[in-house]
């Protein structure tokens, strides 16, 4: 069966509703991304490059509801929620679904510079920001998104300020019934600025089918910096395809880190593009897989400009009979002199269903670059739990202390302490099998 | 510093521009009377090739089935490669040197023949007398000679031509043909398998070692023709040998067609070590002309503790779709890929590996060191795969790429697909230049820049060209040197 038609019907179909509650400037782009759809004419499946455990086209099959006509939610959320991350920051805001909702007293927790606002609103105010430059048009996914996008959350931090309490953005889903949500979060640090972001995403409801298709689109201009932390703690049955893409200028840096706790199928898109030298980009992966989870990170960075340094990690443990796929493109441009591209990919089976499947590759086409590429599969030192288990240490404790041990160069790369003993921990719980939505998980038998 | 020299980074460049300007000495041609059969593909062309060839039903009916099989696809595209459309119905499939009744002794063959290959530096009487290497030539799509096949007979070996094996051991060949490469794997397999005109066959029979190298020379002669050879080498159990393959074309305008299957079942404890240095003339400084080498390889490691082999030294070609192969099926088998792959002037490369891994405690371990220079595109693309079955299988690849100008490409693309958890992959790989450090270490010593720039490349192909065997890697090194002519000295 082929989704995209349904999308594409459903959107023709409901064009007027669509455009009638969304802001002009989210409506412009319409026309364009269908066209590209349309060209596409079929999602990517399995067995196509790039997509060896995911296909798109089972993702967006099922009959998900989308709110175009925006029918309101009761507003309870902010009451009854609890994030896994408390009182990491004032400075919050949420997305139930796609709605965005700010926490209380958000804009006085915000100083002046930095800018925390609901899409629809900043596609008023600065109609001309609200696009990234080299957001890629034709992925699917932000087709997709681009025809069904309605709202989202929108930051600037302005000229020169620096925040160093992380924006959080809590991702919210609650419907009765199976949904898509359309989530764009356009982020614009400018000139010599620096801030932190992070992102969680956390269902309400376990029994519900669910898609987020979500679009993360980040310009960083010269010499500012973003540190971007991104968690994903969903349930079974939620779905997830994400694009991250990022405009690097000139001397910028970007330090992201993707943290996978719990969902059910994801597929996580990063996009990394310069327009100036000397930008320096930093990508952290970290997967913890169980049940049937299938999580496939796909990194495309393309070198264009010099001076450059790009630096992945990505590290999976994957537990029962889940499924791990890493794509690391590096590209580097003719002209892309003194390039410093370096791609890692480690993963653990700890289990004998588990599967993974990496890919890290790299195009070169320059001579004055250095370019490297690691990756490995296998399991725990047998020798390293026998010396632990020789000195009293229980194998189950000693496997945990190894998963951690193994996971934790991942978690160095968060710039803030008390984010990272935070993220510790809850990478620590997962381990023990005793997050929030998972009960149920084989993890247990670590115990 | 001596007046008349440049300025050293000038120096260098000069020395790696020079690398681009090597001249194909292979590129003779032999005016030998040929037997081509019109242009075109058909089923018609098909059975023509099957009856000039003798051949019985069995075989026929493959080559129909394959034929009828490749109608069906289309050109693989997915390669790093910018393959030019090919006109499939424009290539004679056929070309035979003609010649009167078979020749009974080397004195009967066609003396220019000799000459080919006296000038390919393979004399076949040479090597007969005094290298004690089996050779089997193959020009254009004929095998001419078998060298010391008497000798290999008293053993039970059998090595001869394809076609004559089709006679002669027309149970084994119908056994093995087809059996690790189907007509259905892909485009080019397929083609191969419909129109292959003739190759080479090797039966190693149960425990025997052959105390020889055997060896196969290919040369396509004619002009408008492909070449579609097809080798099948079968060890038997606790046997051994090592097979080497070594390719030449003459210099031509046109792009030729290379699309040529090589199959290998090694059984219970048996090995096989197959080496080739394929150098097919590769084009000129614009790209103009060369060799298509579109190869299918792949072994079957079927037995237990069986072991294979792959060894390359790719110089040729202008463009290189190959990827020699290992089926790790039969328990603690062992697969190795050695290559050396350099691409120069417009030449393009996409070749690697793929190591399967069935059977438990399956190893296998691949190093590829790619250099490019020119504006030449180098890929290596590789799979290694583990099956829920193989437990305790173990990878290691290691692919380093090295760049000798600002205009050519080198790309990875490994893919790594575990399925085991108890299986251990490892994958590394590195991109660079020639480092300014080297090559000012070695001045300051008083080596001229010239010469430092072909110890460093001969220093990093080393791992690989000691893999060959002594007879070839004197040659594979030559070869080396004359691709990155003036640079290496």
């Amino acid at each position: 069966m082929n989704a995209l038609t349904q999308y594409i019907e459903l959107f023709k179909a409901h064009r007027s509703t669509i455009e009638a509650n969304a802001p002009a400037a989210l409506n412009e782009r319409r026309t364009e991304a269908l066209d590209v759809l349309e060209k596409c004419g079929r999602l990517p499946q399995r067995g196509d490059e790039g997509y060896e455990i995911t296909s798109l086209n089972d993702m967006f099959a099922p009959d998900y509801g989308i709110n175009i006509a925006r029918i309101k939610f009761p507003d309870d959320e902010l009451s009854t929620f609890r994030c896994e991350l408390p009182s990491v920051t004032r400075a919050w805001s949420m997305l139930v679904n796609d709605h965005f909702v700010a926490a209380p007293g958000l804009e006085q927790s915000l100083p002046e510079g930095v800018e925390v606002m609901s899409l629809r609103r900043a596609a008023e105010l600065y109609p001309g920001m609200i696009y990234g430059d080299k957001l890629p048009v034709d992925n699917p996914v932000v087709a997709l998104n681009t025809l069904f996008v309605q709202d989202g959350v929108f930051i600037r931090i302005r000229r020169g300020v620096h925040f160093d309490t992380p924006i959080q953005i809590l991702n919210v889903f609650n419907s009765a019934t199976p949904m898509l949500a359309a989530r764009r979060i356009r982020v614009v640090v400018e000139e010599g600025a620096h801030a932190s972001v992070l992102i969680c995403e956390h269902p309400r409801v376990a029994d519900v089918d669910y898609l987020s298709c979500r679009v993360v689109d980040v310009t960083v201009a010269r010499d500012a910096q973003l540190d971007f932390y991104d968690l994903e703690e969903a349930t079974a049955r939620s779905r997830r395809a994400s694009v991250f893409a990022c405009d690097q200028h000139q001397e910028s840096r970007l330090n992201m880190s993707n943290i996978f706790l719990d969902g059910g199928m994801t597929r996580n898109d990063y996009c990394i593009r310069y327009s100036g030298d000397h930008a320096t980009t930093r990508l952290g992966g970290l997967v913890i897989g169980g049940r049937e989870q299938s999580i496939d990170n796909s990194v495309d960075i393309a070198h264009s400009t010099q001076h450059c340094s790009s630096n992945q990690l990505f590290k999976y443990a994957l537990f029962d009979q889940s499924k791990g796929a890493f794509g690391g493109m590096v590209n580097v441009e003719a002209g892309a002199r003194y390039t410093d591209a370096r791609q890692s990919n480690r993963n653990l089976l700890a289990s004998p269903e588990a599967r993974m499947h990496a890919m890290p590759q790299l195009i070169i086409n320059c001579d004055e670059v250095k370019a490297s590429h690691g990756a490995t599969t296998g399991q725990l030192d047998e020798r390293a739990l026998f010396y632990m288990r020789s000195r009293g240490i229980p194998e189950a404790e000693a496997r945990m202390m190894l998963i951690n041990a193994f996971m934790t160069d991942v978690l160095d790369h968060v710039q803030l302490e008390p984010l990272r003993e935070r993220l510790r921990h809850l990478v620590d719980k997962r381990l023990r099998g005793c997050n929030s939505t998972c009960n149920t998980c084989s993890l247990e038998k670590l115990k | 510093m001596n007046q008349d020299n440049t300025r050293p980074e000038n120096q260098s460049e000069d020395i790696i521009k020079g690398a681009t300007s090597g001249e194909y000495k292979y590129g003779f041609v032999s005016d030998i009377d040929t037997d081509i059969i019109p242009v075109g593909l058909s089923e018609d062309v098909v059975r023509l090739i099957s009856a000039k060839k003798g051949e019985p039903e069995w075989l026929l009916d493959f080559r129909l089935k394959a034929y009828r099989h490749w109608l069906t696809l289309e050109m693989p595209r997915w390669a790093h490669l910018d393959i030019p459309e090919i006109d499939f119905q424009a290539i004679s499939y056929y070309a035979e040197p003609r010649k009167k009744e078979g020749p009974k002794s080397l004195d009967e063959v066609d003396p220019q023949l000799l000459d080919t290959f006296n000038r390919l530096g393979i004399s076949l009487e040479e090597q007969k007398q005094l290298s004690g290497m089996a050779v089997d030539a193959v020009l254009d799509s004929v095998s001419v000679h078998t060298t010391n096949k008497e000798k290999l007979a008293k053993m039970g070996i059998i090595f001869c031509s394809i076609s004559e094996a089709v006679k002669d051991y027309p149970d084994l060949v119908r056994k093995y043909l087809g059996s690790v490469v189907s007509y259905r794997d892909n485009f080019f397999a397929a083609l191969n398998s419909a129109v292959f005109s003739d190759g080479s066959f090797v039966y190693i029979p149960k425990g025997v070692r052959c105390p020889m190298e055997l060896s196969t020379y290919f040369r396509i002669n004619a002009a408008g023709t492909g070449q579609f050879e097809r080798t099948l080498i079968v060890a038997d159990d606790d046997a051994y040998v090592s097979y080497l393959e070594g390719c030449t074309a003459p210099q031509r305008d046109e792009n030729q067609l290379h699309a040529a299957i090589v199959e290998i079942v090694v059984e219970d404890r048996a090995e096989v070590k197959y080496s080739t240095v394929q150098n097919w003339y590769a084009g000129d400084a614009e790209g103009r002309g060369g060799i298509f080498n579109f190869v299918t390889k792949r072994g079957l490691c079927r037995g237990d503790y069986s072991k294979l082999s792959w060894t390359q030294v790719e110089t040729g070609s202008a463009i290189t779709w190959k990827y020699p192969s290992c089926v790790l099926k039969g328990e603690g088998s062992v697969g190795e890929f050695y290559s050396v792959a350099v691409t120069n002037n417009r030449q393009q490369a996409d070749t690697g590996t793929k190591m399967i891994h069935i059977g438990r405690n399956t190893r296998s371990t691949i190093v590829s060191k790619g250099i490019s220079a020119g504006h030449s595109e180098n890929a290596y693309r590789g799979l290694v795969k583990v099956v829920p079955a193989a437990s305790g299988a173990r990878n290691y690849t290691q692919c380093d790429s090295l760049l000798l100008s600002d205009t050519c490409g080198a790309h990875t693309f490994p893919y790594i697909d575990v399925q085991n958890d108890t299986a251990i992959v490892e994958h590394e790989a590195t991109t660079s230049k020639i480092s300014e450090d080297q090559i000012f270490y070695c001045n300051q010593r008083g080596i001229p820049t010239e010469e430092a720039v072909g110890l460093i490349v001969n220093g990093y192909a080393k791992e690989v060209m000691n893999k060959l065997p002594m007879e070839f890697a004197v040659e594979a090194q030559k070869l080396l040197q004359i691709t990155l002519e003036n640079s290496v000295g």
